[in-house]
C-alpha cells in the first residue's frame, strides 16, 4: 500500500478551524452561561472551596513532604506526595520564595528515577579482572561489609606505602554535604586529588562576572522589572537555572520587556522571544562588542553608573580614539580603554558579516537594549563562553550589564543573597604527616600549568579542569592514580571525548563508584556502591538563587528504602572511617565525631546519626532561634525540617556599587583583576602574559588580554571535510543526563522544539539537507575529527544553515534497559560528547562544548 | 466425498488460524493489528462492513418474491436466505474481533443510547438475525412467510442506511461524512449481494454438474444483467464521489480520501470491481456463460471488499487533532498477518456454514 | 451544579509539558497515551522562524459527538459538564475516536504499563527487575501508581477499552484543581465554573477574545484559549510592493 509520507505543513491552521466563523456560536454559549448563572448562583461556593483548598491539605490518601530536586542546577525546593511510604507525585514547594511553588516538567521524572528497576540493589564487585569497554565486568553482589573492607584495605595500602596522593576522589552531582567526602576525607587520607565536575558545568560562565564585577558564581536576574532581556545561549525556560521561577513569570516578562535571544538554534525560550538572533556558532563575542559599540556611539550608556564625558559631548565616534581624560568614570573602570582597544571599530556592519546577523537587527537590538538602561539584562548562558576562546566573550557579554548600569540594579543582574549555613569543622588537626605530605603534590588534573591557568577567583590553578584528569591518569602525569572513588559522576559519558576516560578508568588499579545505576563509569569499577536518590532518600541541603531571594532547601529521606542504599556524602564516608579506624587509622572517624548534634551536643555513633547531625550542624544558624542571623525564622530543627526550605532576606539593590570585589572596587571594563591573575600565572611560569595567551589558544596580545574583546572561534576540523558546525544543547527533560532510563523522557522528548518522541535526532536546516540528499527519518552517522555517533536526521527550520543541532542526553550504552539499546554493548541514540573533542577554555579550566568542532554527516 | 472433506479441511485451516488470532488478540493485545492510535478502524472492521452489506444486499434479492411479488424468483429463495445467514455470521466474526471488549455488548441492552446509530445497528442486526433464522426455518419446512420476508426487507433497508447515518454524523471526518452514503451503502450492498448469490449458485452448478432448468438460466441471465447495471450505477456514483470529495473539494478534511485516490484498494474497487463487471455483464455473449458470470461476480465481490477497506481508510489515515502531533500528513497502512487472518476467519466461518447447508439442507429446493 | 471549564492562557504557557507529564502521573496513564497533549508547529523559514505550542486535552464539549455516538453510554456527560467514560460499559468499538474532532481519545491496544511486568534484570543478582520493583515498593502497575485515581475510574484501564482526560473529576469532587492546573509552573491554566459570573474563568473570558478549537464543528468545547503563545513584537512596517 502507498506509504508515502507527506510533510505536515498546516497542522495548526487545520486544528484551530475557522475561528472567525465561530464568533456567533461563542456569543450563543455566553448567553446560555448567563441563564445558567441566574438559575444556580448558589452553587459557586463549591468552587471557591476548591480554589481555597488546593495547596492546603486535602482529604487525600497521602501527605506532601518537603524535598529538593537536583534534576538540573535550578535546585528547586519541592514537595513529594507520599502514600504508604511510596512517592507518588511531585510539586513545587510553595514555601520557597525562589521557585514560588512552581515545578517544571523534569521534576516529575524523578519518580521514574527513584523507582528505576535498574538501580543497583546492593554493593557489587567486579569478577572480570580485565577492564575495558568490551569487557563485561561480570559484577556479583557483595555485602556492604565486604565492599567497605576491600576499599579500606586499598586506602590503608596507600597510607602504609606513603603514597596517599595516589588516592583520588571524583565528584559529580553533590549537595553541600559534599565536603564530608570530597574535602575532609580526601585531605585526612592525604591526597590533593579531590576532582569535581565543575568545569564540565559552566566555569567559563563565572569567568565573565568575576573579571568584571568580582563574583565567581551564577547570577540571578530581576526579570519582572526589566525592560529588555537579552539572552546569550541561555534557555531559561528549559535548561538554564532557574527554570521553575522563570517559567512562572515569563508570561509577565513578555508583557513588560523586549526579549531577544542569541542562539544558533531556535530554543524553547526563543519560541517566546521578540527577537531571535540566530548567530553563527562561536561568533557571540563579535555581536556583544558591536552592541556595546552602538550603545556607546549612541550615547545610551547609563551615566549614573558609568559616568559621562566631562563636557557632556559624546566623543564615542566610530573609528575614533578617545582621550581617557575627557571622561569621568563613576562606578566602572576603563570604559574609554575598552572603547579605544576594542569597541571603536566594531560597528554593526563589521559584526554582521562575522555573525550572520543583519546589521539592522544588531542596531535595533543594541538601541532597544541601551534605551532600556538600567533595566536591561545581558544574560550569559553557557553557549557563548564554554568555547575554547570563550573567556573574553563571557566578559564582553557581561560587560554589557556594566554599560547599561544593570549590575546590582533593579531590573538587572544580581548576585546571590546572603545565607547563613556553616562550614564543617576544619580537618587540619586530623591530618597527620603522611596526609600533609601527600596533599602537597600537584593535582592530577594538572591545573595551573602554563597552558591551563584555571584562574578561579583570580587564583592561578584555583579552578578544576575535570576533563584533563583523564589525560593525567593516562600519562601518569604527574603520577599514577592507584585508588579512586567517584560519586554520582559519569565522566565516561558526561565529559567530552569520553573514550579517553574509558581508557583512563581501565588503567586505575582500584576504582570505586558510588551511583544509583550501573553507568558507563561503573563499567570500569572494581566495587560499585548503591547510592540513595537525592530527592527522596538522602540527608542534605543545597542553596539556590532566583526572584531576588536565596533559599536553602533540605533533602530528607521521605520514602521507604526499597533496597540497601546508603547516602553518598555522609553514611558511606562514616562507614569507611569506621573501617579505617579498625585498621588502626582513626583520624577520619575522630574528625567525623566532632560533627555533634547541635540540639543535644551528642557526638554521632552511627552512619545514620552522622548523616543527620552533620546536616543539623551545617544548617544550625537557619533553624536555631538562638543563632538567628536573618531571613526566615524557625523555632527549631523540627519546624525547619517540616517546611523544608529557608528563604533569605530580599535583595539589597545597588549596595555593591563602588564596592565590588575587584582590584579597583569598581565594575572593570579594563580588568585590573584579570591583569593581576594573568601576571601572577605568567610569573609562576617565568614568562610574559603574551606567552600565556599563546599557550591558551588566545589571539590577544598586550593590553587586549585585560579587556573584553572578540576572538575568532577556535573550531576543530577542516571545513571541506567537515561542512557543519556542531551545536550541542540541553533538553528540558534532562536530569543531567540521568533521565535516559525513564519512559517519560522518550514519550515527551518532543517537548524540546524540533525533537521527536522515542528518537534521537540531529536537526539540520532543510537547505543543507537538500544539498546532501538527506531526509527526515534517515539514519545518519555524524563524525567529528575525534569521534562519531549514529542518530536520526530531522529537517528543521529552527537551525542555522551550516550548523547541526543535537540534544545531549541520549547515547548511553549502559545505565539501564531503556537508556541503552543493549545494556553494556550498544547505545540508544548518540551522545554529543562522542563528537566533542577534549578542548578547554583554559583561563577558567572549562571544557569547551560549543563551537568547538566541525562535523560531517553520512547516511547509513 | 473426498472433495468435500478436502474443502472442509481447507475451511478448518482458516478457522484454526482465526482461533489462533483470537487467542493472540486476547493475550498479547490488539497490538497484533496494524495499530497506531490513528488507524483505529482497519481491515477487520472493513471486512465486517463488507459482509454485513452483502448480507443486506442478499436480503433485497430475497425480498423480490415476497415483497414485490415476483414469483419466478421463488426458486432461489432458499439459497438466498441461507446465504444471508452464512454471510451475516461471517460479519459477526469480523466484528467480534474488531471490538475491544465484546463481552460488554450486554450493555447495549442495559445501557441503551438511542442517539447512537451504532446502538441501532446492533439492535437491527440482532433482530435481523432472529428473523433470518425464522424465515429460513419456514422455507426449510416448505413455506415462504410474507410477513417475515417483508420485515427482513425493511430491516435490511434500515441497517444498510443506518451505516450511512453512523458515518454521516462524523462531522470530524468529512471523507466519511455524507448522507450520500445512506444511499450508496444499500446500492453497493445490493451489488455485492447479487454478486454473492450469482457466484455461489454458479459455482454450485459447475461443481454439482446438474442440468439447470431453462427457467433458472433465464433468471440468472436477468440477474446478471441487473448486476451489471447496478455495478455501472455504482461506478457512476463512485466517480462523482471521487470528483466532489476527492478532487474539487477544498476542505482539508478530505485529505485522507484524496490520498486514497490512486491507492491500491481504490483502483481495485473502481476498475476490477465496477468497470470490468459492468462491461462483462453488458456483453450478452459473456453474460450468458457460466464462467462469465463467475468471473464478473467474483470481481465485483473483490472490488466491493477492497472498496470497504478504501472507504474505512479514507476516514482514518489522516490524523485528527492532537493525534496529528509528530505524525505525517497521512499515516500509511499495511495490514498485519493477523488482520488478514481475521478476514480469513470470517470467510471460513461463512463458507463452513454455507457448505454444510449446501450439503445437508437442500438449498436447491424451492419453497411451495 | 457547577459547569466546569478551563481557560488556557497561551502567553503564560511556556510549552514545557508539565501538564502532560503530571497528568500521566496523576491518572496512571500508560506510555503512548496522552490525556493531556499539545499541537506544535515550527512556522516560517530560517531565519524568520518561530515555534508555536498549544496545549490540548479533552475539550469536555457541550455537544460531545463522542457521547452521541457511544452505543452503550459508556461515554457520558456528568451534571458538572465533565465528559466521563465508564470502561465497564465500553465495548471497544472506537466509534468515539472516529467521532472526536480533537483526537483526544485513546484506545488501550494492550495491557497498561506492560514494561513493568518484565522479570528480567540487567545485571542478574545486583539489579532488580521491573516486576520486583513494583512488588517491593507496593505499587500497582507502576511503583509510583496513584491510588486516588480509583475513586471514580479504574486506576488502570483494561485492554480493549478507550480512555481520555476526565478533568480530574476525582480531584474536583474533593475540591482540588485538576492536576495539570496544579502542576503548571506558568499558571497558564485556569479552572472554574462557567455558571459563577465571578469565577476566574469568566473574568478571563470577559476580558479577552477567547477561542476554542475547531469551533466550526459545533462541539462547544469547555476548554478556552486566550492570548498568543508567541507574543513577539516586531518593527513597525507597512510592508512594500
Amino acid at each position: 500500500m502507498d506509504r508515502e509520507k507527506k510533510v505536515r505543513k498546516s497542522l495548526m491552521k487545520d486544528f484551530l478551524g475557522n475561528i472567525n466563523l465561530s464568533r456567533r456560536s461563542f456569543i450563543k454559549a455566553s448567553a446560555t452561561t448567563g441563564a445558567a448563572v441566574a438559575a444556580g448562583s448558589g452553587l459557586s461556593f463549591e468552587l471557591k472551596a476548591l480554589a481555597a483548598s488546593t495547596g492546603a491539605k486535602g482529604n487525600g490518601m497521602g501527605q506532601w513532604l518537603p524535598a529538593t530536586c537536583q534534576g538540573c542546577t535550578s535546585w528547586c525546593s519541592k514537595q513529594v506526595y507520599i502514600v504508604d511510604g511510596r512517592a507518588v507525585k511531585v510539586r513545587g514547594n510553595p514555601h520557597s520564595k525562589v521557585n514560588m511553588g512552581a515545578g517544571c516538567p523534569r521534576s516529575h521524572l524523578a519518580l521514574q528515577q527513584l523507582y528505576d528497576p535498574d538501580r543497583i540493589k546492593s554493593p557489587m564487585k567486579r569478577t572480570n579482572p580485565k577492564k575495558g569497554r568490551e569487557e563485561d565486568p561480570k559484577f556479583v553482589p557483595v555485602s556492604w561489609d565486604e565492599a567497605l573492607d576491600t576499599i579500606a584495605d586499598k586506602i590503608m595500602e596507600l597510607r602504609n606505602n606513603n603514597e596517599t596522593h595516589k588516592y583520588m576522589l571524583m565528584r559529580g552531582r553533590y549537595s553541600y554535604m559534599r565536603d564530608v567526602l570530597y574535602d575532609r576525607m580526601t585531605k585526612i587520607i592525604g591526597s590533593p586529588n579531590n576532582i569535581s565536575h565543575s568545569s564540565l558545568c559552566a566555569e567559563a560562565e563565572k569567568f565573565g562576572p568575576f573579571y568584571t564585577e568580582g563574583i565567581w558564581s551564577y547570577r540571578q536576574y530581576d526579570v519582572l522589572n526589566a525592560h529588555y532581556v537579552l539572552l546569550w545561549g541561555a534557555d531559561p525556560l528549559a535548561a538554564n537555572r532557574q527554570v521553575s521561577y522563570y517559567s512562572k513569570v515569563w508570561g509577565d516578562v513578555v508583557d513588560k520587556a523586549t526579549i531577544a535571544i542569541v542562539e544558533p538554534r531556535l530554543s524553547a525560550s526563543a519560541g517566546k522571544a521578540d527577537e531571535w538572533l540566530p548567530i553563527k556558532p562561536g561568533q557571540d563575542g563579535a555581536l556583544a562588542v558591536a552592541i556595546s559599540h552602538v550603545i556607546l556611539a549612541e550615547g545610551l550608556w547609563y551615566k549614573p553608573f558609568v559616568g559621562d564625558f566631562k563636557d557632556g559631548n559624546n566623543l564615542f565616534i566610530a573609528g575614533q580614539t578617545v582621550d581617557e581624560e575627557a571622561f569621568e568614570e563613576l562606578h566602572t573602570n576603563g570604559i574609554v580603554k575598552y572603547w579605544n582597544l576594542e569597541l571603536k571599530d566594531k560597528t554593526p556592519d563589521w559584526a554582521s558579516e562575522i555573525t550572520g546577523i543583519p546589521a539592522e537587527q544588531i542596531y535595533r537590538v543594541a538601541k532597544g537594549f541601551g534605551l532600556a538602561a538600567p533595566h536591561a539584562i545581558s544574560w550569559l548562558g553557557g553557549g557563548p563562553c564554554m568555547q575554547v576562546r570563550g573567556g573574553y566573550t563571557a566578559m564582553a557579554v557581561h560587560a554589557l550589564n556594566g554599560i547599561v548600569g544593570a549590575v546590582d540594579n533593579v531590573g538587572g543582574t544580581l548576585k546571590a543573597n546572603k545565607e547563613y549555613t556553616s562550614k564543617f569543622p576544619k580537618p587540619d588537626d586530623f591530618m597527620d604527616d603522611i596526609a600533609k605530605k601527600g596533599k602537597k603534590h600537584e593535582k592530577i588534573d594538572q591545573r595551573g600549568r602554563l597552558h591551563i591557568p584555571c584562574l578561579k577567583s583570580g587564583k592561578p590553578g584555583g579552578a578544576v579542569i575535570t576533563n584533563n584528569s583523564a589525560d593525567g591518569i593516562l600519562n601518569d602525569d604527574p603520577y599514577e592514580i592507584k585508588v579512586a572513588i567517584g560519586y554520582m559522576n559519569n565522566f565516561s559519558f558526561s565529559a567530552p571525548q569520553p573514550e579517553r576516560w574509558e581508557r583512563a578508568l581501565s588503567k586505575i588499579p582500584f576504582l570505586v563508584h558510588i551511583t544509583t545505576n550501573a553507568s558507563e563509569f561503573s563499567w570500569f569499577a572494581d566495587i560499585v556502591l548503591p547510592d540513595t536518590h537525592h530527592m527522596f532518600e538522602k540527608w542534605g541541603y543545597v542553596k539556590a538563587i532566583g526572584n531576588g531571594y536565596r533559599h536553602v532547601t533540605l533533602m530528607q529521606p521521605i520514602v521507604k528504602n526499597v533496597w540497601d542504599y546508603k547516602i553518598d556524602e555522609t553514611e558511606i564516608p562514616w562507614l569507611l572511617a569506621e573501617k579505617l579506624a579498625e585498621r588502626g587509622f582513626d583520624n577520619l572517624l575522630r574528625h567525623y565525631k566532632t560533627y555533634k548534634d547541635p540540639e543535644t551536643g551528642k557526638e554521632p555513633s552511627s552512619d545514620k546519626e552522622f548523616a543527620l547531625y552533620s546536616l543539623k550542624y551545617a544548617t544550625q544558624q537557619l533553624w536555631d532561634p538562638a543563632k538567628y542571623k536573618g531571613g526566615d525564622k524557625f523555632d527549631g530543627w523540627e519546624a525547619f525540617r517540616k517546611t523544608g526550605v529557608w528563604n533569605s532576606d530580599p535583595y539589597p539593590f545597588r549596595k555593591r556599587w563602588g564596592k565590588m570585589k575587584t582590584k579597583t572596587g569598581k565594575f572593570e571594563f579594563y580588568s585590573e583583576t584579570l591583569k593581576a591573575a594573568l601576571e601572577k600565572h605568567a610569573e609562576n611560569h617565568g614568562v610574559g602574559v603574551d606567552e600565556v595567551m599563546k599557550a591558551t589558544h588566545y589571539l590577544a596580545r598586550g593590553e587586549r588580554a585585560f579587556i573584553p574583546h572578540y576572538e575568532e572561534p577556535y573550531i576543530l576540523g577542516d571545513e571541506k571535510e567537515y561542512p557543519f558546525i556542531h551545536v550541542d544543547h540541553k533538553s528540558r527533560l534532562n536530569r543531567e543526563g540521568r533521565s535516559a532510563n525513564c519512559t517519560w523522557y522518550y514519550d515527551f522528548k518532543d517537548l524540546d522544539p524540533g525533537d521527536e518522541t522515542w528518537d534521537d535526532v540531529a536537526k539540520i536546516n532543510p537547505l543543507d539537507a537538500k544539498k546532501f540528499g538527506i531526509q527526515s527519518g534517515d539514519r545518519i552517522k555524524i563524525s567529528s575529527p575525534t569521534g562519531s555517533l549514529f542518530c536520526t536526521a530531522k529537517l528543521w527550520e529552527g537551525v542555522r544553515p551550516g550548523s547541526v543541532a543535537k540534544c545531549y542526553g541520549q547515547g548511553h550504552w549502559a545505565y539501564g534497559r531503556l537508556a541503552s539499546k543493549k545494556f553494556g554493548k550498544e547505545a540508544r541514540g548518540g551522545s554529543s560528547n562522542d563528537l566533542i573533542p577534549a578542548q578547554y577554555e583554559a583561563l577558567s579550566g572549562s571544557s569547551a562544548y560549543y563551537a568547538v568542532t566541525r562535523i560531517k554527516i553520512e547516511k547509513v | 466425498m473426498n472433495k468435500f472433506y478436502l474443502w472442509m479441511g481447507l475451511i478448518s485451516i482458516g478457522i484454526l488460524l482465526g482461533l489462533w488470532t483470537t487467542f493472540k488478540v486476547y493475550t498479547v493485545g490488539f497490538t497484533v493489528y496494524a495499530k497506531t492510535d490513528v488507524l483505529v478502524w482497519t481491515l477487520p472492521l472493513s471486512a465486517y462492513i463488507f459482509f454485513s452489506l452483502t448480507s443486506a444486499g442478499l436480503a433485497f434479492v430475497s425480498s423480490f418474491p415476497v415483497v414485490f411479488g415476483i414469483q419466478r424468483y421463488e426458486v432461489i429463495e432458499k439459497r438466498t436466505v441461507y446465504l444471508e445467514i452464512a454471510v451475516l455470521m461471517g460479519s459477526f466474526v469480523c466484528l467480534l474481533l474488531h471490538l475491544g471488549a465484546p463481552l460488554s455488548v450486554v450493555y447495549i441492552l442495559f445501557s441503551p443510547n438511542p442517539a447512537s446509530p451504532l446502538w441501532w445497528l446492533a439492535v437491527l442486526y440482532f433482530v435481523y438475525f432472529i428473523l433470518l433464522i425464522s424465515a429460513f426455518w419456514r422455507i426449510h419446512t416448505g413455506k415462504i412467510s410474507k410477513t417475515l420476508g417483508t420485515l427482513i426487507f425493511i430491516i435490511a433497508i434500515f441497517s444498510s442506511t443506518t451505516l450511512g447515518w453512523l458515518l454521516g454524523m462524523t462531522d470530524a471526518r468529512a471523507a466519511l461524512n455524507a448522507s450520500f452514503f445512506s444511499f450508496y451503502f444499500p446500492l453497493t450492498g445490493l451489488a455485492s449481494g447479487m454478486a454473492a448469490l450469482i457466484l455461489f449458485t454458479m459455482v454450485y452448478n459447475k461443481l454439482s454438474g446438474q442440468e439447470t432448468t431453462t427457467e433458472k438460466r433465464a433468471l440468472f441471465n436477468e440477474f446478471s444483467r441487473l448486476m451489471g447495471i447496478i455495478a455501472g450505477m455504482v461506478a457512476v456514483l463512485f466517480l462523482w464521489r471521487t470528483i466532489s470529495g476527492g478532487i474539487s473539494s477544498t476542505a482539508v478534511e478530505y485529505g485522507a480520501f484524496k490520498h486514497m485516490i490512486g491507492s491500491i484498494p481504490y483502483n481495485i474497487e473502481f476498475w476490477l470491481g465496477l468497470v470490468i463487471p459492468t462491461i462483462l455483464m453488458l456483453l450478452p455473449k459473456i453474460r450468458v456463460t457460466t464462467s462469465g458470470k463467475i468471473v464478473a461476480s467474483f470481481l465485483l465481490l473483490v472490488g466491493m471488499f477492497a472498496g470497504r477497506l478504501e472507504f474505512v481508510l479514507s476516514g482514518v489515515v489522516r490524523p485528527l487533532g492532537q493525534m496529528a502531533e509528530g505524525r505525517p500528513e497521512i499515516v500509511g497502512y499495511m495490514p498485519t498477518i493477523y488482520e488478514l487472518f481475521v478476514v480469513l476467519f470470517g470467510f471460513a466461518v461463512m463458507l463452513l456454514i454455507y457448505s454444510l447447508g449446501e450439503r445437508f439442507l437442500k438449498l436447491e429446493a424451492a419453497p411451495e | 451544579m457547577p459547569r466546569y471549564a478551563m481557560v488556557i492562557d497561551l502567553q503564560r504557557c511556556v510549552g514545557c509539558g508539565s501538564c502532560s507529564i503530571s497528568c500521566r502521573n496523576e491518572n496512571n496513564v500508560s506510555e503512548g497515551i496522552y490525556w493531556s497533549h499539545k499541537i506544535t508547529e515550527t512556522s516560517g523559514t530560517f531565519p524568520n522562524v518561530r515555534f508555536h505550542y498549544i496545549p490540548t486535552l479533552c475539550n469536555h464539549c457541550t455537544n460531545p459527538p463522542c457521547v452521541r455516538g457511544c452505543p452503550t453510554r459508556a461515554m457520558h456527560k456528568l451534571d458538572n459538564g465533565i465528559t466521563m467514560h465508564d470502561p465497564k460499559k465500553c465495548i471497544g468499538c472506537r466509534y468515539c475516536m472516529i467521532n472526536c474532532p480533537y483526537g483526544v481519545i485513546y484506545f488501550n491496544w494492550k495491557d497498561g504499563h506492560s514494561t513493568w511486568k518484565s522479570d528480567n534484570a540487567v545485571i542478574p543478582g545486583v539489579t532488580g527487575s521491573p516486576a520486583d520493583e513494583v512488588r517491593k515498593v507496593g505499587g500497582k502497575g507502576t511503583p509510583y501508581y496513584n491510588p486516588e485515581r480509583n475513586a471514580t475510574l479504574p486506576d488502570i484501564r483494561p485492554k480493549g477499552v478507550v480512555e481520555k482526560c476526565t478533568f480530574c473529576d476525582h480531584r474536583v469532587i474533593r475540591g482540588k484543581l485538576p492536576r495539570c492546573v496544579e502542576a503548571c509552573p506558568a499558571d497558564a491554566r485556569v479552572f472554574g465554573d462557567l455558571d459563577d459570573p465571578n469565577s476566574h474563568v469568566n473574568q478571563l473570558l470577559g476580558k479577552f477574545r477567547p477561542f476554542r478549537l475547531k469551533e466550526a464543528v459545533g462541539t462547544e468545547p469547555a476548554v478556552y484559549y486566550i492570548r498568543d503563545f508567541s507574543a513577539a513584537g516586531y518593527p513597525r512596517t507597512k510592508g512594500g510592493v
